[in-house]
């Protein structure tokens, strides 16, 4: 009998690295067209260089480890991609690239690579460049202004409804208006409805887990409505805060990265829902425009927890099952 | 295999054993806070290398003079408390520097007089080797000064486009700043330091161990 040796794995799901990477991309690529017809080509044209960015960035990595490079690693471009979405579209080159590099140099590599990384990539870069100039990444665009390719942007910046709730205004928008993103804020986390067909189109795909996205807006939603910031009701005041900002963008996009995820059902549900929470508790205390990427980058310290806890949950609940049982059976039979 | 230049190498290199060999702030994480908090410039670094150098040397010289039969838990307390002493020796030299310094390092300078530096050189058994304490106490120094340069140069020319005070660069990454920067530059510095450190021990391992020539080999072997 002729044996034929071949290297782990040996079973071979249909998903890959690169399907599920691919599905992002191609969820992404609605939100970069629509962010062209708002801005025009500078939009296209900064993601573009955050992608490229992150791909060398990538590379020269990759080089350094001694590593072969693989070019169905699509993981860069996602990076790229989502950095270059959650800023204004007005913002500098130079921004997107330190963003993309920190990214790829300080929070990927460093932890061992694509799979292997603590922190969601896009988040810790969009961290830094927050960290670095706040006052250029919360400054926003008009809609539909015709923004230089080359140069830099010196025409009017105006604030997002973000600010707006954070000195206790109602901002004078339309709900549609919020809805279809027809308001000054980040690239691509304003345009609420195609967000929507995006999160239905991947979790169609299974490339994100809805036990994770859902329990994230329950975290919103019960911050937002026991805690409102202004004078509306409760589900007025989710509404606004649900539209406003990253916020959803960040919970389908960046939270469910499979790397930083727990693994069990119940672990996403707690994950998802204790990420909400905590991007709203952000929002409320500091201020902060983008609070979702500091609650993904404080929850990717604690994910590696949340399975361990599940496990522990279901053998209590497992024991104490066992014992109601054995305790119901000695009921049955002493009548 | 053999190792006998590695063995001499790393005998003529223990001698620098706390500032290329084991430094303290790469290799054991002692003094970490002056370097991620403090040293944001030219300046402030300048400012802790001078502290901390009328501190440990000081201090580990008397150290060495105190007797054995000394109690243990009394020799980190004494420690600190010669230390406070030079600390405050340290301000005169220091005002030189500039005349903000002490309100940009703020409560980091007088913190050196406590560092992990002093408890770690109040715990060292060199009872009676005044000169090997103070060699060592001086090579640590030395040490702690190379990564707070090195850290501060970068987070000044990247942060604020400053050498020194003097503008050189009119871009700057503010992020270079702040304190988690401080951290991931220490933990950059640290792998690079290791890299070379290993690499510098292949390169006289392999000097007096060459790889076999595989070519010669195979020829020599279907001869």
């Amino acid at each position: 009998m002729k044996l034929i040796a071949r290297e782990a794995p040996h079973i071979h799901h249909n998903d890959s690295a690169k399907t599920v990477m691919g599905d992002v991309i191609l969820s992404l690529l609605p939100i970069y067209f629509i962010s062209y017809c708002f801005y025009g080509l500078r939009a296209v044209v900064l993601g573009l260089i955050s992608v490229v960015t992150c791909c060398i960035a990538d590379i020269i990595c990759n080089k350094l480890r001694g590593r072969r490079i693989n070019f169905y690693d699509l993981s860069p471009v996602v990076t790229g991609m989502i950095i270059a979405l959650m800023l204004p579209a007005s913002i500098g080159y130079d921004v997107v690239i330190a963003a993309g590099l920190f990214a790829i140099l300080v929070a990927k590599h460093p932890f061992g690579g694509v799979g292997q990384n603590i922190f969601n990539p896009a988040a810790a870069g969009l961290a830094f460049a927050v960290a670095s100039w706040p006052t250029k990444v919360f400054s926003y665009p008009q809609l539909f202004e015709k923004l230089p390719i080359f140069t830099e942007f010196t025409g009017k910046l105006t604030e997002s409804s973000v600010s707006v709730l954070n000195m206790g205004g109602v901002p004078l928008l339309d709900k549609s208006e919020m809805f279809l993103g027809i308001l000054p804020g980040p690239m691509g986390a304003t345009n609420i409805l195609v967000i929507i067909a995006c999160l239905i189109f991947l979790s169609y795909r299974k490339t994100i887990s809805l036990y994770q996205f859902i329990p994230f807006v329950g975290g919103v939603a019960v911050i937002s409505m026991l805690l409102p910031r202004v004078s509306v009701g409760a589900a007025e005041s989710f509404a606004l805060e649900i539209m406003s900002g990253s916020i959803l963008f960040g919970g389908v996009f960046m939270l469910s990265d499979p790397a930083t995820s727990p693994k069990r059902r119940f672990s996403r549900v707690l994950y998802g829902f204790t990420a909400g929470l905590l991007a709203m508790i952000i929002r409320l205390t500091s201020g902060f425009e983008q609070p979702v990427v500091f609650a993904i980058l404080i929850m990717n310290i604690f994910s590696e927890l949340f399975d361990p806890i599940t496990d522990r949950i279901y053998s209590y609940i497992e024991r104490r099952g066992k014992d109601a049982i054995s305790k119901i059976k000695k009921g049955t039979q002493n009548t | 295999m053999q190792y006998q230049k590695l063995r001499k190498a790393r005998r003529t290199l223990k001698a620098t054993d706390g500032f290329i060999w084991h430094n303290d702030v790469l290799f054991s994480g002692f003094a970490l806070p002056f370097i991620v908090v403090a040293a944001t410039s030219l300046k402030n670094a300048a400012a802790l290398c001078i502290a901390m150098l009328f501190s440990t040397v000081p201090t580990a010289l008397i150290m060495s003079f105190i007797p054995v039969k000394f109690p243990k838990w009394l020799r980190a307390p004494l420690a600190c408390i010669f230390s406070m002493i030079f600390v405050l020796l340290s301000y005169f030299p220091i005002q030189f520097i500039s005349l903000e310094i002490f309100d940009s390092i703020g409560i980091f300078l007088p913190l050196v007089a406590v560092s992990s530096l002093i408890f770690e050189l109040s715990d060292s058994n060199l009872h009676g080797k005044w000169a090997d304490a103070t060699i060592g106490a001086g090579m640590r120094t030395l040490g702690f000064a190379a990564v707070a340069i090195i850290a501060g140069f970068i987070r000044e020319l990247l942060g604020s486009g400053t050498i020194w005070g003097i503008a050189v660069m009119k871009y700057k990454i503010p992020g270079f700043l702040p304190v988690f920067s401080g951290f991931i530059l220490t933990a950059f510095l640290a792998a690079a330091i290791r890299q070379i450190w290993r690499a510098i021990m292949a390169a006289y391992i392999r000097a007096e161990n060459p790889l076999p020539d595989l070519k010669e080999k195979e020829r020599s072997g279907m001869a």
